[in-house]
């Protein structure tokens, strides 16, 4: 009786196969699966069979079915017509050919981590502001308590311009610390993007340009719990993450206290590899309290308000969220590596 | 800057459970930056006292000595090729683990047990240079039985058998490599009792006072005379001759220490000044006083060109801004970076003139950066030293000279010539000052002990503290409140302060309009048209400028530029882009590329350069400019031109005027793009000679639009209207003409025909050949309704028929 089951299984493969129009389905369906039909004569026929046939003849009349019902289904579909208002059968689809192509464009990678920590800022009901890139010495230096004869001015290799005096390619983002004090007044919460220069040698890790990262919030009483507490929010919002992050003295002329804030590397979570140094810690941020001379250039009264000013290479940062591991593809305008993102 | 361990341990007991790593990183949490910690020992690891027991020839090479050499209990074969090699020598003995140098060179390599001419060896017999003892020339704890000849063995002349070699040399010392950069604001940590002072503070210890000879006998034998005409650079002078001196190796514990952080030992009396600028970070001189004429002493500005010979043999060509030390005839010292040849001291020296003075810190730094010599000297006194240092610098010279020699003693008085201003320096705060700058409730007690603690005085009433710093923190350093802020949270431990978030009203801010359209405009053109975002440099060469069709003379430049490369700054993104396109035809066929930044002209723009100024910078204004290669490349741009336009709801128009086309665009394929008529960029193919001049052998396309004068303009035009009530009806028509007629006409022609047209579509071009002339094809519906009624086929077909006729007659058209 196996063999009779698998010589009809057989046969109405070979007609389906064969049949041409819906009708014709139709009628095999009823001669094979019906009441009536083959296979459950066959199936009457099972109380013939020993004890240990019925469990095997069972299981195998049982697949037949559901195989015979699977290409039943498969056919009609392919005999009725795939397009409303039209007669004739589809075209058999190959649906493994891929999609359709959109020209899929990219955006620079500064330009989404820049959107991401607009958007972390902007819910916390900071300004997004952006500033001149050529700016004044005043701005870019003394406003930052940072006086013509100040070493910082040595160590932060600026660009001058020449036949204009007074005008160099901003170092730091903090040249918008004053103008938006002055602008603003207080309190204000504002975080400033964009493009700064230095004059040095450009290899894997250094460049003449790159993209800074800054953020001041101004109003009564702003602590250096207020600095930890937003830095960690940014922090997680980047990463996804809770990231470990410790504050150690770093001095920058511009606040007071000044601090570095080492976060816990991201790459080894903290075990210690090449992009920590083996530390464990990556440095990322200069902050502070900012400097009673800043606020008082900025028209505001140090009595009155405090505030918190902190900054970060977000170049930097976009290199160790992507895994990129030189700084020069960010200007190299190669398609290859802008159509990774 | 290296800082030693075993010198810390001289002013303050580390507890022995500490180990240097907890040290270090309390220092880095609290202090300053430690880059590493260095082990001495480490460098010396597997390698002990060996003795050899018997010396036989190498089987196989003229060269090599089989010994038998001994360690402790343990006996090891080992192959040497040094010509000292014999039986009884003890030698540094390397086992399989230690770190060399082979023949002195290269990088430091592992030693393993190898096969040497097939002979087993088990170690190494290190020569002085193998194992970086090459410039002990002076360590007392070996000989090189084959000085002067490089393939000699290391003799150890103390140390038993099997001893560690670190043990018999003596280091057993650990090193701190602190960051400079953190050390800038602060010119008391430049020395070993400044972090001491530190370390004591963190661990709650007891900072040992410096050993100091408080009556200093004076004497007037010599008449010293100081005479500071340069007192803008030379604050103060501080000067005494001693007598009595004699010259010689200083003793070993300060050699040591001297050298654990890199500085060569000399002879006693440098090393005294050496030993205490590292020490204290206050930098002295000592002259050799018989070389210095009348014993004068006169401080003044050099001559324009002066020439000066230092104490390195370099003779330097001074300027009129520096500053010398001179005698009474010729200059000895160049001020605060280093002696002079004239007046070093020399082995037979039995006099010397102690100079500690107070230069002027931002001259120093000009200085030694314009002669390219900064010395230890010069790097302390750049970062401004506290004035009062220098009497107990002097002090403590005294001290350590006599212990070295004891009959030494003063000649002269000692001679001050002081200009330094008195300040007052003490500090008033409320203890609520403090707890609201760190955000955390800090105990009084606890802000008293922690400022106590960095040696500050302090005096509270109630709640109110008044504070005076000690001597050696600047003025610079510490001056006001929140300079104790500082001091306060770094001991306190800024990693003990909790977060919490602000608290602030919730009164929005202003949005930002132009950020929130660069947003809109970069994703139109990469997520709806398929642009990629580049960013190029700010700047860029003439060579560049030029192959673009740019005036130089209309562009900035940068006065230290750093390569030809970068020397001007951008006035159009258009040069980079078409640099991007060269270089990416190389991978890719077609592409689309943008940028969003600033570029920058000579006029003046919208900044000020301050606020209450009149002045202006630069202007520089941020250009949307893209740049495509590709076919209809002039199509493909339009189409992106319309999209960003529309996506922006900007009511914007195409002008073709050929005329207005700059020379780097094709003028019969350009139009400018205005708003309410003011021009605000324009869309083009590129000139064929510019895109030879890049380098680019395909069409491109180029629009920029000035997007700072584009903002302006944006508006929010989007309004509903109704439905229609009643169906439309559509009619295609096809028609050919004359390649050049214009669809711009014809579309504005069929408009004019009803006031029932309210919109015509182009949906198809072709070119066809008709009659050996290049005709174009053009397919367009026409969709005609009315507000108020049904139209009727036969009304349509009626004006279907005008248009056509309309057209046959004013553009010779042909209906299709």
């Amino acid at each position: 009786m196996l063999n009779e089951l698998k010589k009809l299984k057989d046969q109405a493969i070979k007609e389906i196969q064969k049949s041409k129009a819906l009708d014709q389905l139709r009628g095999l369906e009823v001669k094979y699966l019906g009441r009536k039909g083959e296979l459950t004569k066959l199936l009457r026929r099972v109380k013939d069979l020993t004890i240990e046939e019925k469990p095997k003849f069972g299981q195998l009349a049982n697949e037949v079915k559901q195989e015979l019902s699977r290409l039943f289904l498969d056919f009609k579909d392919r005999l009725e017509p795939s397009t409303p208002g039209s007669s004739g059968a589809g075209e058999y689809l190959d649906l493994t050919l891929p999609g359709r192509r959109y020209l899929q464009g990219h955006l620079h990678p500064h330009t989404l981590i820049q959107y991401q920590l607009e958007e972390i800022f902007s819910n916390m009901g900071f300004l997004v502001l952006e500033g001149p890139e050529l700016e004044s010495e005043y701005y870019n230096f003394e406003s930052l308590n940072v006086p013509p004869a100040h070493p910082a001015r040595d160590i932060q290799d600026t660009f001058f311009i020449k036949d204009k005096a007074n005008q160099v390619l901003r170092t730091q983002t903090s040249n918008q610390q004053v103008r938006v004090m002055e602008k603003y007044g207080a309190p204000l919460r504002a975080v400033f993007p964009g493009r700064v220069f230095r004059n040095e040698a450009t290899d894997s890790s250094h460049e003449t340009t790159f993209y800074q990262w800054e953020g001041l919030m101004i109003d009564k009483d702003i602590s250096i719990a207020h600095l930890i507490s937003t830095m960690k929010t940014m922090l997680k919002g980047i990463f996804k993450q809770e990231v470990a992050v410790r504050l150690r003295p770093g001095y920058f002329p511009f606040v007071e206290p000044g601090f570095e804030v080492d976060v816990s590397c991201v790459i080894c979570q903290g075990k210690g590899c090449t992009v920590c140094k083996k530390s464990g810690w990556v440095e990322m941020i200069g902050s502070g309290l900012v400097h009673p001379s800043v606020l008082r250039a900025g028209g505001l009264n140090p009595e009155k308000y405090s505030g918190f000013a902190f900054g970060m290479g977000l170049t930097r940062l976009a290199m160790m969220k992507y895994g990129i591991d030189d700084i020069r593809l960010f200007l190299s305008g190669d398609l290859r590596f802008l159509n990774q993102f | 800057m290296k800082i030693s361990l075993n010198w810390i341990k001289q002013y303050v007991d580390i507890p022995k459970d500490f180990t240097p790593q907890e040290l270090a990183l309390r220092l880095t949490m609290s202090v300053v930056e430690v880059d590493a910690v260095e082990d001495q020992k480490s460098r010396y690891d597997n390698m002990v006292v060996g003795e050899v027991l018997n010396v036989v020839d190498h089987p196989q090479a003229d060269k090599l000595k089989v010994c038998k050499v001994k360690a402790g209990s343990a006996e090891y074969q080992v192959i040497c090729g040094g010509s000292n090699v014999r039986k009884g020598l003890k030698g540094v003995l390397a086992l399989p683990g230690a770190l060399v140098k082979w023949h002195g060179q290269g990088n430091l390599v592992k030693l393993s047990q190898a096969k040497i001419r097939g002979v087993e060896s088990e170690g190494m017999l290190c020569a002085a240079a193998e194992i970086d003892l090459a410039d002990e020339f002076n360590e007392p704890t070996f000989t090189q039985a084959a000085a002067g000849r490089e393939d000699g063995i290391v003799e150890l002349t103390a140390g038993k058998s099997g001893q560690p070699v670190a043990e018999v040399l003596g280091l057993n010392d650990v090193i701190l490599d602190i960051d400079n950069k953190s050390l800038t604001n602060r010119p008391d940590l430049w020395g070993h009792y400044g972090l001491a002072r530190e370390v004591a503070a963190l661990l709650g210890k007891k900072l040992k006072p410096l050993e100091l000879n408080e009556k200093i006998v004076e004497d007037s034998q010599v008449d010293l005379k100081i005479d500071i005409q340069d007192a803008e650079n030379c604050s103060r002078y501080l000067g005494a001759v001693m007598g009595n001196i004699r010259i010689a190796p200083s003793p070993r514990w300060l050699q040591n220490f001297l050298k654990a952080v890199g500085v060569r030992p000399i002879n006693n009396v440098v090393d005294v000044t050496n030993f205490v600028m590292l020490e204290l970070g206050r930098p002295s001189h000592a002259f050799d006083r018989l070389s210095i004429h009348q014993d004068t002493i006169t401080v003044r500005r050099a001559a324009e060109g002066e020439k000066f010979k230092t104490l390195d043999g370099v003779e330097r060509k001074l300027d009129g801004t520096m500053c010398l030390v001179c005698d009474a005839d010729r200059p000895t010292d160049l001020a605060g970076i280093m002696g002079g040849e004239n007046s070093e001291i020399k082995a037979g020296t039995t006099e010397i003139i102690l100079e500690l003075a107070n230069f002027n810190p931002v001259n120093i730094r000009k200085t030694a950066a314009k002669l390219g010599l900064r010395t230890d000297a010069a790097t302390r006194f750049e970062k401004g030293l506290s004035p009062d240092l220098a009497e107990l610098g002097l002090k403590r010279l005294v001290t350590l000279i006599q212990q070295l020699i004891p009959e030494a003693r003063l000649l002269s008085k000692i001679v001050d010539v002081n200009h330094e201003a008195d300040v007052q320096r003490q500090i008033e705060f409320d203890l609520d000052f403090i707890r609201r700058r760190l955000g955390v409730p800090i105990d009084k007690k606890e802000v008293s002990r922690i400022l106590e603690g960095l040696h500050f005085t302090v005096s509270v009433k109630k709640e109110h503290f008044s504070v005076t710093p000690p001597l050696f923190r600047t003025v610079k350093d510490v001056s006001i409140p929140e300079d104790l802020v500082e001091e306060v949270a770094r001991i306190y431990g800024f990693d003990n302060i909790p977060p919490a978030m602000p608290l602030v009203s919730m009164a929005p801010q202003d949005s930002n309009a132009e950020r929130s359209a660069e947003r809109q405009a970069k994703q139109i053109l990469a997520y709806v048209c398929g642009f990629t975002e580049v960013s190029n440099y700010s700047f860029m060469g003439a060579n560049l400028i030029v192959a673009a069709g740019l005036a130089l003379d209309q562009h900035l430049e940068i006065k230290n530029y750093l390569t030809e490369d970068q020397r001007y700054l951008r006035s159009s993104l258009l040069p980079l882009l078409l640099k991007n396109a060269a270089g990416n035809l190389r991978f890719f066929k077609n592409f689309n590329l943008f940028e969003l930044g600033r570029v920058f002209s000579l006029g003046p723009g919208e900044y000020k350069t301050d606020q209450g100024g009149k002045n202006y910078l630069s202007r520089q204004e941020k250009y949307l400019a893209a740049l495509s290669i590709g076919p209809e490349v002039f199509f493909n741009l339009k189409g992106a031109v319309e999209a960003l336009l529309a996506g922006l709801e900007v009511n914007y128009q195409f002008n073709f005027d050929a005329a207005q086309a700059p020379s780097h665009v094709q003028s019969s394929r350009y139009a400018n793009i205005t708003v309410n008529d003011q021009a605000v960029g324009y869309l083009a193919e590129v000139a064929v000679k510019t895109c030879q001049a890049y380098k680019i052998n395909k069409a491109a396309a180029y629009f920029e639009i000035n997007f700072s004068h584009l903002l302006k303009y944006l508006g929010e035009h989007k309004k509903y209207q109704p439905l229609p009530k009643f169906p439309g009806i559509i009619c295609d028509i096809a028609v050919v003409v004359d390649q050049a007629v214009r669809w711009l006409d014809i579309e504005k022609e069929v408009k004019a025909q009803s006031p029932l047209i309210n919109q015509v579509e182009l949906f198809d071009v072709y070119r066809v050949d008709q009659a050996g002339a290049a005709k174009k094809s053009l397919a367009f519906h026409v969709h005609f309704s009315d507000a108020n009624r049904t139209l009727t086929s036969a009304e349509t077909g009626t004006l279907r028929d005008k248009i056509v006729s309309r057209l046959v007659k004013k553009f010779k058209a042909a209906a299709r």
